[in-house]
């Protein structure tokens, strides 16, 4: 007999997430914009300044003197997030019908939060820019993991926490 | 190996490389689309559909098999067997046409038509496995000799088939006879495998202390003799299956055979450390594996010659047996050590010898990226520090891509691991020929690179008549004149001509226009990027159509080209030129006074950056005579450490001799690269411990010592002496003409040989020919200095001509004050220009910049080319040319400020947030 578990689940989702990151590595801003579109339009609602776009530079505020191409989509952190998601609540599934299912929804769900953390992250670095002096690569690079990794650890305290309301709730009514 | 039943092993050999195939195959399929006939097109997706549906029936199995519990069936094998051997067959007889030969090379990654074999291969294998494992019963005892009779029984039937059958048989057609004959080599092939691996696999069942000495022997075989005269024949034999004549190679196979056969003690410590050593080898059996699998099916006609036969097949041995010892020793410690442990051991031993080979190609594009900036685009305010051992690797690898050798033969490169470094450390591009022999010349002083000088016919085609008519812009203040040529081919033979000459631009003065008549039409010419413009010439230049082409050479010098002439053929042409003040413009000795004196003009008052000062206003300023002192630069190339006693005699003569004080003297001892220091007591002891190696780049030396003259402003000037015994082999790739401004004393330098003779030198013409060759030192030079001699911004030179001044080092450029017709925008490109060639790190940067500033203004600049073509299809490719060196319009107007969002470091965040689950975890146990 053979043991199945959540190995399966695992695999499958990292050889996702080595796939991704393969076709990432090939892809060129058209291919990206389902992440760089949303991200800049909440950008450009936000500061009121239009963008323009080319296939080869991505996003360019003329006005603040940025760009937002496939280097910023955010992917990174999207992948992040889904294999962080996926994993943290595949053990509460049983069937492999609703782990598909749990799949395509953290997918989701972690494509909706990643462009809310990414535009933070952006809307953070604009800021700094504008408002001081400071405007070293290193610092955006600083600031840059800073806000990612307080989203990631937030989301996963988070949902944490709703595991164990669940888990304990589930125990009392049992 | 009953293990190998799990149909999760099909995720690794199966999911994964053929989801590989498919980036890999899109990425190349991408590419060449556009180019790829109807028919062709049909049988790419033919194929991709195919394998798509196969790949889709394989997940829904392995998927079925794991919700079910099952182990993968024999049937599964022997289908899959069947169907990706029926695949591969029919795809080897469409290679051709999936990849027809109409593309080009560059276009496609090498290797493309191994990558399906290569990738399909381990489902093969694996499949064969299974049917091994699912038809050797292990209850019975089975003899491993007689499969391993039955597997040689399989290349003598061949044989005999070849030499007895073979002659008497008479197919209908030779297609037919060709495909029964390739798929009974497939069946002979899986026959003889199937044998081979079911003989290892009895062996490796160790039961019987026969057969346990047995085994030992085979591993001592297939893990350590085989590998060792392997690689050996393969250097042997001039590399067919690679070139793995690195001792590492050689080194690791040892280790690995060394390992394998070092299974004795039951020692906890002992096999543990056995496990990481097989842990970290088992990527080089892998590696082999996957190397050797497309070869797997020639192996049977191999075994004819026995030995090679043989050891084309110990990779596949090699990992049978390399697996067995693993899951022996991992069955052995986990009763020992805990399961998390064991499994971190295997991963990090696994991806070792990956991870140093990438780390170190990480450090090789690290090495080129610092060579090329430092060759190409420097600072010259740096000192670079340049890892030539790193260097050497990756140009020798660079070289062996340039010279690719077609077809099957992979001696010039290691199978995979070459590949990897072209994407890695090259980014699959490659470098020109010029480039990579420069490099090699400046760092290892190896052959230097040489132009083949273009073969002009231009003698006898002289201009017959020439005028010119000048426009005054009261409202820039500036002229426009047209000077309206005719050109007469005066030569008796039929051969089509060529006009070929050179003006040189007074400074403030720019080409603004440019026409040239084809046939009775007056065609203007297109201002174009200066690159995609001389491609487009040369392409024209090879089919005789009707191109005349304009651009800047070096510093001020203009090359002028209108072709081709038919014999006794008169063509007309004109050039506008756009100047502050009259000018003086010299074709072919033709002088032309354009423009009048007519009003005075004054120093630029809208641009505080760049200054022009007239020749009137030259005059006013106060001339003076600076300081020289002597910059000596000392050839401490490879070879010429036997020099260095006549190099020391030779300065010490020469300045007993010279009426110069030594005080401010200098000294560049300049090999691949340059370092100054101040001429002291004890310079010769210093000159003796200098390590003499690389070529001599004698260029980045004087450019050195002209940027750090011109950008520190002092009462001193430089007069450069070169000390070496060959001038000629000295690295100048052109003049200095561009670093004009940097010298305004005098355009000498000198050459102080070993023997004592001292020889003048142009740094604006060609520098390595000396102009006299038993001269003494002019020490006596003006100069004007502006704005006053009370408070020297700038020194010019005291030649009746205007100058350009760069009063900032530092200045960016509105693009919207950029006009046509306008000579201040010509002023102000005309500074960046300069700026650039002080900083070529940030011209780089301002590329795109300034070619649309010279687009907008209709002014050429050494960024830019004026052409004339003669038919729409030609203007139409320059332009397709020219948007693709441009591409994305508003790339224009990115600039070095402009700030790029990017995400923090995937593998930051993952480090980090990695330490934050474990201390959590930590906190919470």
């Amino acid at each position: 007999m053979i043991k199945s578990k959540n190995t399966v689940c695992h695999l499958f989702a990292l050889t996702f997430f080595i796939g991704s990151k393969f076709a990432y590595s090939l892809a060129n801003n058209n291919m990206i914009s389902f992440l760089t579109k949303p991200t800049n339009a909440i950008i450009s609602f936000i500061t009121n300044n239009a963008s323009s776009y080319s296939p080869k530079t991505g996003f360019y505020y003329s006005n603040l003197n940025i760009v937002i191409d496939k280097s910023c989509s955010g992917f990174n952190f999207w992948m992040l997030l889904f294999l962080l998601l996926f994993f943290s609540t595949l053990k509460f599934i049983k069937t492999y019908k609703n782990k598909l299912l749990l799949f395509l929804a953290t997918l989701l769900i972690s494509y909706l939060l990643t462009l809310f953390t990414n535009t933070s992250r952006i809307l953070v670095s604009l800021f700094i820019t504008q408002n001081t002096s400071l405007h070293y690569s290193w610092l955006h690079q600083a600031e840059g993991v800073f806000i990612y990794l307080s989203f990631l650890i937030v989301f996963y305290l988070s949902l944490n926490y709703l595991q164990n309301k669940f888990t304990n709730k589930h125990e009392k009514l049992a | 190996m009953k293990n190998l039943l799990n149909p999760k092993w099909l995720i690794l050999i199966h999911v994964i490389p053929v989801a590989l195939l498919f980036c890999i195959y899109y990425g190349e399929f991408h590419t060449i689309k556009s180019i790829l006939k109807e028919d062709t097109l049909e049988l790419w997706y033919n194929f991709g559909i195919t394998l798509f549906i196969l790949f889709i029936g394989n997940i829904t199995y392995i998927l079925f098999c794991i919700v079910k519990k099952n182990k993968v069936s024999v049937y599964y094998a022997f289908l899959a067997l069947t169907i990706y051997s029926s695949y591969l067959y029919i795809y080897s007889n469409y290679s051709h046409k999936i990849i027809p030969r109409s593309i080009p090379s560059w276009m496609l990654s090498r290797n493309t038509d191994l990558y399906i074999g290569t990738f399909l291969m381990p489902t093969l294998a694996y499949a064969l496995f299974v049917i091994v494992i699912s038809l050797t019963n292990l209850e019975k005892k089975h003899k491993a000799w007689k499969s391993f009779l039955l597997s040689l029984s399989v290349p003598l039937i061949a044989y005999i088939f070849a030499q007895i059958i073979l002659p008497f048989w008479k197919p209908v057609s030779y297609n037919f006879k060709q495909h029964v004959l390739i798929i009974l080599a497939v069946i002979a092939v899986i026959i003889f495998l199937f044998f081979l691996i079911r003989s290892i696999y009895i062996l490796s069942l160790n039961k019987g202390k026969n057969l346990k000495n047995l085994y030992l022997i085979s591993k001592f075989a297939f893990a350590l003799i085989c590998p060792l005269t392997g690689l050996g024949l393969n250097q042997g034999l001039g590399n067919v299956f690679g070139d793995f004549t690195s001792l590492w190679f050689y080194i690791i196979a040892l280790l690995n055979g060394t390992l394998m056969c070092l299974s004795f003690f039951e020692g906890k410590r002992y096999r543990l450390l056995l496990y990481i050593g097989k842990c970290i080898t088992f990527s080089f059996t892998c590696y082999f594996f996957i190397v050797f699998l497309p070869f797997l099916p020639i192996s049977v006609i191999a075994i004819l010659a026995f030995g090679i036969g043989l050891l084309m097949l110990s990779p596949l041995a090699l990992f049978i047996i390399h697996i067995q010892e693993l899951t022996r020793d991992y069955s052995f410690l986990k009763h020992h050590i805990t399961k998390t442990k064991l499994i971190t051991i295997t991963i990090l031993g696994f991806i070792a010898i990956p991870a140093i080979i990438t780390l170190s190609f990480k450090n090789d594009k690290t090495v080129l990226h610092e060579t090329l900036d430092y060759v190409y685009t420097p600072d010259y305010s740096k000192d670079y520090n340049i890892n030539k051992k790193s260097l050497e690797k990756t140009m020798e690898i660079v070289s062996k891509n340039r010279s690719r050798s077609s077809g099957f033969s992979m001696n010039r490169q290691i199978p995979y691991i070459t590949p990897y470094f072209n994407w890695l450390v090259l980014d699959n591009l490659m470098l020109s020929n010029s480039k990579i022999k420069t490099i090699k010349n400046i760092f290892f002083k190896s052959e230097p690179f040489k132009i083949r000088p273009e073969r002009l016919r231009n003698k006898d085609v002289e201009i017959s008549n020439i005028c010119s008519n000048s426009t005054y812009n009261p409202k820039d203040k500036s002229w426009t004149s047209w000077i309206d040529i005719e050109i007469t081919n005066s030569n008796q033979n039929n051969f089509t001509s060529e006009y070929a000459t050179t003006i040189d631009l007074p400074d403030g003065c720019w080409i603004n226009d440019y026409y040239l008549y084809v046939g009775d039409r007056k065609e203007m010419g297109i201002l174009a990027e200066k690159k995609s413009a001389m491609w487009i010439f040369s392409q024209i230049r090879n089919i005789n159509k009707d191109p005349g082409l304009l651009h800047y050479l070096t510093g001020n010098k203009i090359s002028f080209r209108v072709f081709p002439f038919a014999k006794n053929e008169i063509r007309k042409t004109g050039i506008q030129f756009i100047h502050k003040d009259p000018v003086t413009i010299n074709i072919d000795n033709h002088k032309l006074v354009l423009g009048e004196a007519k009003v005075e003009p004054k120093t630029t008052p809208d641009n505080k950056h760049v200054l022009y000062i007239s020749a009137k206003e030259k005059e006013k300023l106060q001339k003076i005579q600076r300081t020289p002192y002597y910059h000596f630069i000392i050839d401490t190339s490879k070879d010429k450490d036997s020099l260095t006693h006549n190099y020391i005699k030779t300065i010490n003569n020469f300045l007993t001799n010279s009426k110069l004080n030594i005080k401010n003297a200098k000294l560049s001892y300049t090999n691949s690269f340059t370092s100054t220091r101040n001429f002291t007591s004890g310079w010769e002891n210093e000159l003796k411990v200098q390590h003499f190696q690389g070529g001599f780049f004698l260029e980045r030396a004087i450019k050195k010592i002209l940027f750090n003259s011109y950008t520190n402003t002092s009462n001193n000037y430089p007069i450069i002496v070169v000390v070496t015994d060959n001038i000629l082999d000295a690295i100048i790739s052109k003049n200095f003409a561009d670093f004009k401004f940097a010298y305004p004393e005098s355009n000498l330098f000198y050459h102080l040989n070993t023997l004592g003779y001292l020889a003048s030198h142009n740094l604006d013409k060609t520098p390595k020919q000396f102009i006299n060759n038993k001269t003494t030192v002019l020490l006596k030079n003006e100069v004007l200095a502006w704005p006053n001699t009370n408070n020297v911004k700038a020194y010019l030179p005291n030649n009746n001509k205007p100058s350009i001044i760069l009063n900032s080092f530092s200045f960016e450029i509105n693009p919207n004050l950029i006009q046509p017709l306008n000579w201040s925008s010509g002023l102000k490109m005309q500074g960046k220009w300069l700026l650039d060639v002080l900083y070529p790190k940030q011209a780089e940067n301002n590329w795109n910049n300034n070619v649309k500033m010279s687009f907008d203004s209709g002014i050429m600049t050494p960024l830019t080319s004026y052409i004339v073509v003669e038919t729409e299809a030609q203007k139409e490719t320059l332009l397709k040319k020219q948007k693709e060196a441009l591409s994305g319009k508003k790339s224009l107007d990115l600039n070095e400020q402009t700030q790029r969002m990017s995400e923090p470091g995937f593998l930051l965040v993952l480090i980090l947030f990695g330490c934050f689950l474990f201390f959590r975890k930590k906190k919470l146990t």
